[in-house]
């Protein structure tokens, strides 16, 4: 065989080689591909599963908002306005002073309390003065309504500078509420700070009892039977604020940062 | 036998180090144990195929030997990754099949000889278990990392190793004649050698990612 066929023959063995190669190359790279992309197929098959839990949470948080403020109407303009009627009903009624004032006080007290009932569903002054003024009348309710527990409120407000809508008060307060709620049920607390701090840089809200500590675990937030956390958990992603938990000794401190987005 | 060879030979001891390093800490789970012998005995092959070789014997007899080594662990590798009655039983049968004719084509052929015809053998046996797995994860859609599973990176490794051989192993005897000049001999000679040091770097990371987590 002449040198020039020898040349050709081994050029076919490396050409033949290189394909084998790249074949085998060809076949592993396509199955890493195809994982890649499976792989974003499923992340975003969970993302829109979290998104479309999320917007489950919410739906039933804005039904209950609105069925909240139903009640809330109906409380004080039905039988608010029935109870000041029958109230006023009884200047004509043939009984003595010291029998009507009795009446009275005892229709002033559901009064009071169907007021407060409505108010707590449908926090009026959170749309009529705002966030601070809202969280400020929560806390002397609750202060006069449960007396062995010390609230105390530190508010900084600038009022030029409010950076948010109503619906981020809104949830806020909610969150507030929720908060309080879950230390004076669990926490066995005496005592309850708040500062809160509003400003064109957004909202601080820093809750600290003295109660027993607790500091809820990402499991604890997704698969608590509670709607608490879990309304907590929605209405802070919900308007995009940041929720901290942090043992003291003892108690609990939350923190809440809630921070406008910027546009750019 | 160069210096190069030495340390090409000596690469083996990287998947081994690995292994017995996460042997000793009780991390080296069954698939990776399995891996590990492969290597081992792949060694001792090495080890007993360069001191034949170096000595002036016939080592081509031993390449016979280790081939059924090359059927075995895929096989066995793989088996359990395979999660339909269907792809079982036909791994099964080609197993047995590769065995049945590599066994018969050894009875009849010159033992001295290179096993051209039991390397293609091997190549469709071993060609044919990794791309089945391939399939059946297209299939069944399962979702991992590619380069962090084990069954992928030693799937892509041998699949890798035996298609670049593929050519040499055939044509070895006419390689070795000189059929396609000195030239082509020594390049696929280092090609290959290179290629040994590249598979053991993979198998030794292979045997890393298989190691059990501790939590």
């Amino acid at each position: 065989m002449d040198q020039q066929a020898t040349s050709n023959l081994g050029l076919f063995v490396i050409i033949a080689t290189l394909v084998m190669f790249i074949m085998a190359l060809s076949i592993i790279m396509f199955a890493v591909l195809y994982q890649q992309k499976m792989r974003r197929k499923k992340q975003e098959m969970v993302q829109l599963e979290l998104n479309y839990k999320n917007e489950m949470v919410q739906a039933t948080l804005d039904a209950k908002e609105i069925e909240q403020r139903r009640i809330a109407i109906e409380l004080h303009d039905d039988i608010g306005s029935s109870l000041t009627a029958l109230k006023l009903s009884f200047v004509s009624l043939p009984i003595d002073d010291e029998e009507r004032k009795l009446l009275n006080e005892g229709v002033q007290i559901t009064i009071g309390k169907v007021r407060s009932l409505s108010n707590r569903l449908l926090p009026t002054i959170l749309e009529e003065l705002g966030l601070i003024p809202a969280v400020k009348s929560l806390v002397n309710t609750l202060a006069q309504q449960i007396p062995n527990v010390r609230f105390s409120v530190i508010a900084v407000n600038d009022p030029k500078h409010e950076s948010q809508t109503r619906e981020v008060s809104l949830a806020v307060y909610r969150i507030l509420q929720e908060l309080i709620n879950n230390i004076l049920k669990y926490a066995d607390a005496t005592e309850i700070q708040l500062t809160l701090e509003q400003n064109e840089e957004g909202i601080q809200l820093i809750l600290t009892d003295n109660g027993t500590g607790f500091v809820p675990t990402k499991e604890d937030k997704l698969k608590s039977q509670s709607l608490g956390l879990k309304n907590i958990e929605s209405r802070s992603q919900h308007i995009g604020a940041q929720i901290d938990y942090e043992l003291q000794n003892p108690g609990t401190k939350v923190t809440l940062l809630w921070q406008p987005k910027t546009e750019i | 036998m160069g210096g190069w060879e030495y340390f090409i030979l000596s690469s083996y001891m990287l998947p081994i180090g690995t292994g017995l390093a996460l042997l000793i800490q009780k991390r080296l789970p069954f698939v990776g144990s399995m891996l590990w012998i492969y290597m081992l005995f792949t060694l001792c092959v090495e080890i007993v195929s360069f001191t034949l070789a170096s000595n002036g014997i016939n080592n081509l007899w031993l390449y016979r030997v280790y081939l059924y080594a090359e059927l075995v662990f895929p096989s066995l590798f793989f088996f359990s990754q395979f999660s339909k009655k269907r792809s079982k039983m036909s791994i099964v049968i080609v197993f047995i099949s590769a065995i049945i004719l590599t066994s018969l084509t050894n009875l009849f052929d010159d033992w001295q000889a290179h096993a051209s015809v039991q390397t293609i053998i091997t190549f469709g046996c071993v060609s044919f278990i990794i791309i089945s797995y391939f399939v059946e994860m297209f299939q069944m859609e399962k979702v991992f990392s590619p380069f962090k599973d084990v069954y992928f990176v030693v799937g892509g490794i041998l699949f890798l190793g035996h298609s670049c051989t593929l050519i040499y192993n055939i044509l070895y005897d006419y390689l070795v004649s000189g059929y396609f000049g000195a030239s082509i001999l020594s390049i696929l000679d280092k090609i290959n050698l290179n290629l040994i040091l590249i598979y053991n770097i993979l198998y030794s990371y292979a045997l890393w990612i298989s190691r059990q987590r501790r939590i």
